[in-house]
């Protein structure tokens, strides 16, 4: 090569390294601090406002080590998700604005690997499927988060997921509960032994112990956050001042004083959650069903909790409530069943309406659904009524503060009849409008396999009993509410009614009562005597307790102090031990999934804490495609239906693959005949 | 303008003797290239291999996407992911096809020798016939609109995303029609620009999926070449736009990813024209 050769050479290689310098450094710039936008209509791709709150307090440096098995050795799937999930930790580094970095290691290199499994992660085995090979891939895939080089989280693998938001879920909690300094304190009070109990005979209520609650009680999610303080009101004691959010968990046998107790913590302005059940229903071996009675009240008790309840703006019924179209959880048992000749048992899994979960359909859309008769005949007017009345499953706010878990047995809790002035009550969780509610709870109406020889036949009875109590509900479409809350300025229980007193005090008045026979009252109704205490107040007696409370006894609160606010749920089964663990699943029970969460979720709503808000529930749109409406609810108008969706779904497709290109076809063909035309026109002018 | 051409024109006789192309102003140089695109336009539609063309990519990608994938299903979320998802492949066996006529062909018919002496500068030639393809693929896209509709009718497509969609597969395309109209600029023979790009192309992808690695690899290329391999892949960046993310680090990645591979066109033609 030339002199001149070998210049131009260097030069057109030192002209293109120079480009490509420039070009890599603008596009390395560009990436890094340039804008991204979310085009997505639910902001599918962009950090909430909860993580953007989260990531805005950050006082410190928040630098999170992320150790991920090389992209390339992921299938296609996962690699996709692998990308979402990076994409997540450059958008915390982004909006942390310096604050927070991002760090990858490959756990692929020994010492790093060592590393990782001193801080805790772990590795997991995973099915890879990429082509037609699957593979099974040992993959990490965890995080340590150090905040101020002080304090540490450890997440040691999280799962794949294609959607943002749960990798978001995953890392805003952890983030929020490494800022966190003060826990505010919550009193809870448990009325439940541990469950399961190790005998089939035990009904649960019965069962002795600290709590059957202790997981959800003592998860690291609400441990970080909260200070959780097991109360003990049995002896009448007011709940601690500094205390002001309490839980009770299926209230039991409550004393008078003990409603006092709970009326006068809502008066001075706390925030009160209840967990109630009306029915005691659980498993016991070989899938027998056990209900026991429950009673909100003690025996001696003369007043009642539910009228407690209705009187700041919330009815709980007695009824137990089930669900013939919310999502429901399958109950599992056993059949005996040929196979090739021979009888064997197997596992059959049939819905079961009791358990069930509430969605977030709006229910009103489908009006014409439910005004539709067995002939696949509308009733018009009907479906008309049903626009305006029926409601979503899950309101928006619930839905978002807490979201919807299953409920297992639940019972109804509405908004009373007479809500308090002042007090702002809605229904946050109903069923679907295919619903019934029955009394008394037996054990046969629950039982969708009570004659365990034939299940079959006793789970079709079940069936036809269960539709029987659907029908009775037909003539007019009904929804149960699950789930109500109430805010506002509640009316004391209490306010005209007699304070009631300390057990021990008690004790001491009934003594000093016996022992001085000028202090039995005078003059009193003789009809009104024998064992029948009077419900309700006694003027007198309530005014002289009120007047002269014990020494230490703070004086009573009738209207609630600003701030108060009171939740119940129909439902306290689904944060249970066993449910929350899958213990409960070895005795044919069902699992809780969501239970936990939405325990987290409650707290934050109980103490306002809307930092975490916002990371619930992304609003994903029902973008579901529908070729066909669903009417009807026959065997014949469901296969003309799929008929009709068969055929639409076809021809819909033939007509996007066929007609572009055919379309293009004409086009060319339409333009080449024109063409021609044209040409002939002109050599007829030119021979002219 | 590139160096080494400066240099060039300053030394040569033949280039300072020659009558200079129409004033370097930014108006004239796009005017030129808006008229070399409508005659690269023109062509396409006046030729029959175009329409055949169209209708076969067209069918390829609808019938991946509608009948193979099943995008269109009763209960399916209305989205087009599959569909933008297969259009880098489909993409990658059909450009080097549109892509490899725009040089080698004016090469093989002796028509770039006219070309060269048209006072247009090579740049407006070369953006003239890279927006002419570009604007034939757009028309080609627009064609598969019917299914968004469809989605939109079923089930409530969201539409910002599918338009983030169809402007990721615009660029996408650019940036493959880029390196193709490169390698078409370095050969006379059309069938060896297409396999040339279509190999050059494989490259660009092969890093971005798990078996091109894993091959890539066996061949005995270092982990880091792979990685700055996959960096400078367009598929790389195709991913987010086309889900509906818009990140001016990727609309600049594929700006300077379609003006280094032109830039490089047109060095080649300059040299070209400077050796006469």
């Amino acid at each position: 090569m030339s002199f001149d050769g070998l210049k131009r050479a260097l030069q057109i290689t030192l002209h293109l390294g120079l480009l490509l310098a420039v070009l890599s450094m603008t596009v390395f710039l560009a990436r890094r601090h340039g804008p991204r936008i979310d085009l997505t209509t639910e902001g599918l791709y962009s950090l909430t406002d909860s993580t953007q709150r989260v990531l805005e307090r950050l006082d410190e440096r928040l630098h999170i080590e992320a150790f991920f098995s090389p992209d390339e050795a992921l299938g296609s799937g996962f690699q996709e998700s692998r990308r979402t999930l990076r994409f997540v930790l450059d958008e915390y580094r982004q909006q942390g604005r310096g604050r927070v970095t991002v760090q990858y290691f490959d756990p692929s290199d020994e010492a790093v690997r060592k590393r990782a499994e001193r801080i805790g992660l772990r590795s997991e085995r995973i099915q890879d499927l990429e082509g037609t090979t699957l593979s099974s891939k040992e993959i990490w895939q965890g995080f340590r988060l150090l905040y101020g080089g002080k304090k540490q989280k450890v997440v040691p693998f999280v799962g794949f997921d294609r959607r943002p938001a749960m990798y978001e879920a995953a890392l805003t909690p952890l983030i929020k509960a490494l800022t966190v300094t003060d826990r505010p304190r919550i009193g809870v009070i448990a009325w439940l032994g541990p469950a399961p109990a190790p005998g089939p005979n035990t009904p649960r209520s019965q069962r002795e112990g600290p709590s059957a609650y202790d997981r959800v009680l003592n998860m690291e999610e609400v441990t970080d956050r909260y200070e959780l303080v097991g109360l003990d009101i049995s002896e009448g004691q007011h709940v601690p001042q500094d205390i002001q959010t309490l839980i009770l968990i299926r209230p039991l046998r409550l004393s008078d004083r003990q409603k006092y107790v709970i009326d006068q913590f809502l008066m001075r302005g706390g925030k009160l959650a209840v967990f109630a059940d009306t029915a005691d229903v659980s498993l016991g071996s070989a899938r027998r069903m056990l209900v026991s009675e429950q009673r909100y009240d003690a025996k001696d008790a003369k007043l009642s909790f539910q009228e407690q309840l209705a009187s700041y703006g919330i009815a709980v019924s007695d009824e137990v409530v089930f669900d013939g179209l919310s999502n429901q959880v399958p109950f599992a048992f056993s059949v005996v069943a040929p196979v090739n000749g021979q009888l064997q048992r197997s596992m059959a899994r049939a819905d079961y309406p009791y358990w069930f979960q509430p969605t977030a359909v709006d229910w009103a859309s489908q009006a014409r659904q439910f005004a539709t008769d067995s002939e696949g005949r509308v009733d018009e007017a009907r479906a008309d009524i049903y626009r305006g009345t029926l409601k979503p499953g899950v309101t928006e706010e619930a839905l978002q503060a807490f979201m919807s878990p299953a409920l297992f047995w639940p019972c109804p809790v509405e908004v009373a009849e007479d809500v308090p002035d002042g007090v702002d009550a809605e229904v946050l969780m109903r069923t679907s409008p295919r619903s019934a509610s029955h009394n008394p709870v037996r054990l046969t109406d629950l039982n969708p396999v009570a004659d365990l020889d034939n299940p079959r036949v006793s789970y079709e009875a079940f069936q036809r009993r269960t539709m029987s109590y659907l029908d009775g509900e037909r003539e007019l479409a009904r929804q149960f509410g699950l789930m109500v809350r109430a805010e506002g300025r509640f009316p004391s229980y209490f306010e005209g009614r007699q304070i009631p007193q300390r057990p021990r005090e008690e004790a001491a008045g009934e003594t000093a009562e016996a022992s001085d026979p000028l202090d039995e009252p005078v003059g009193g109704d003789p009809l009104a005597g024998g064992d029948e205490d009077p419900i309700g107040p006694d003027p007198d007696a309530a005014a002289g307790t009120t007047e002269a409370p014990a020494a230490d006894e703070p004086a009573p609160i009738f209207v609630a102090r600003p701030g108060a606010r009171l939740i119940v749920i129909g439902d306290s089964d689904f944060i249970r031990d066993d449910l929350v663990s899958g213990a409960y699943q070895q005795l044919g029970g069902p699992v809780s999934t969501i239970g936990r969460l939405f325990f987290v979720n409650l707290l934050d709503w109980l103490a306002e804490d809307r930092d975490l808000f916002d990371l619930r529930v992304k609003h994903f749109a029902d973008r579901q495609q529908r070729y066909v409406t669903d009417v009807g609810m026959n065997a014949n108008s469901a296969r003309r239906l799929e008929e009709q969706k068969d055929s639409r779904v076809f021809w819909v497709r033939f007509l996007n693959i066929a007609l572009p290109p055919l379309l293009l076809i004409g086009f060319g063909v339409g333009l080449g005949v024109m063409r021609r035309i044209k040409k002939q026109n002109f050599l007829l002018t030119l021979s002219r | 303008m590139a160096p080494v051409a400066r240099e060039a024109e300053l030394t040569d006789p033949a280039i300072l003797m020659a009558p200079k192309p129409a004033a370097p102003h930014a108006n004239s140089a796009l005017r030129d290239a808006v008229v070399v695109m409508r005659r690269e336009l023109r062509s396409y539609f006046l030729s029959p291999i175009a329409y055949v063309f169209g209708a076969l990519f067209l069918a390829a990608q609808l019938y991946f996407t509608v009948a193979y994938a099943g995008v269109i299903d009763h209960g399916r979320p209305a989205n087009l992911s599959v569909f933008f998802g297969l259009l880098p492949t489909v993409f990658l066996l059909f450009l080097p096809g549109l892509s490899m006529r725009l040089w080698a062909e004016e090469r093989k018919l002796g028509t770039i020798e006219l070309l060269m002496t048209f006072p247009v500068r090579p740049g407006s030639l070369i953006f003239g016939k890279f927006f002419a393809a570009l604007g034939y693929l757009a028309l080609l896209l627009l064609l598969t609109i019917g299914l968004p509709w469809t989605l939109d009718v079923a089930g409530d497509l969201d539409w910002k995303p599918v338009v983030g969609g169809y402007l990721a597969s615009l660029l996408l395309a650019g940036s493959y029609l880029s390196v193709g109209m490169f390698f078409s600029s370095l050969t006379r023979d059309q069938i060896v620009a297409m396999l040339t790009s279509l190999v050059a192309l494989a490259l660009f992808v092969a890093p971005v999926t798990p078996r091109g690695v894993v091959i890539m690899e066996q061949a005995g290329l270092p982990t880091l070449a792979v990685q700055f391999l996959r960096g400078i892949s367009p598929f790389e960046y195709f991913q987010s736009i086309s889900r509906g993310v818009l990140d001016i680090g990727d609309l600049v990645f594929y700006a300077a990813f379609c003006g280094f591979f032109l830039h490089l066109n047109a060095m080649i033609l300059r040299g070209r024209r400077e050796r006469g």
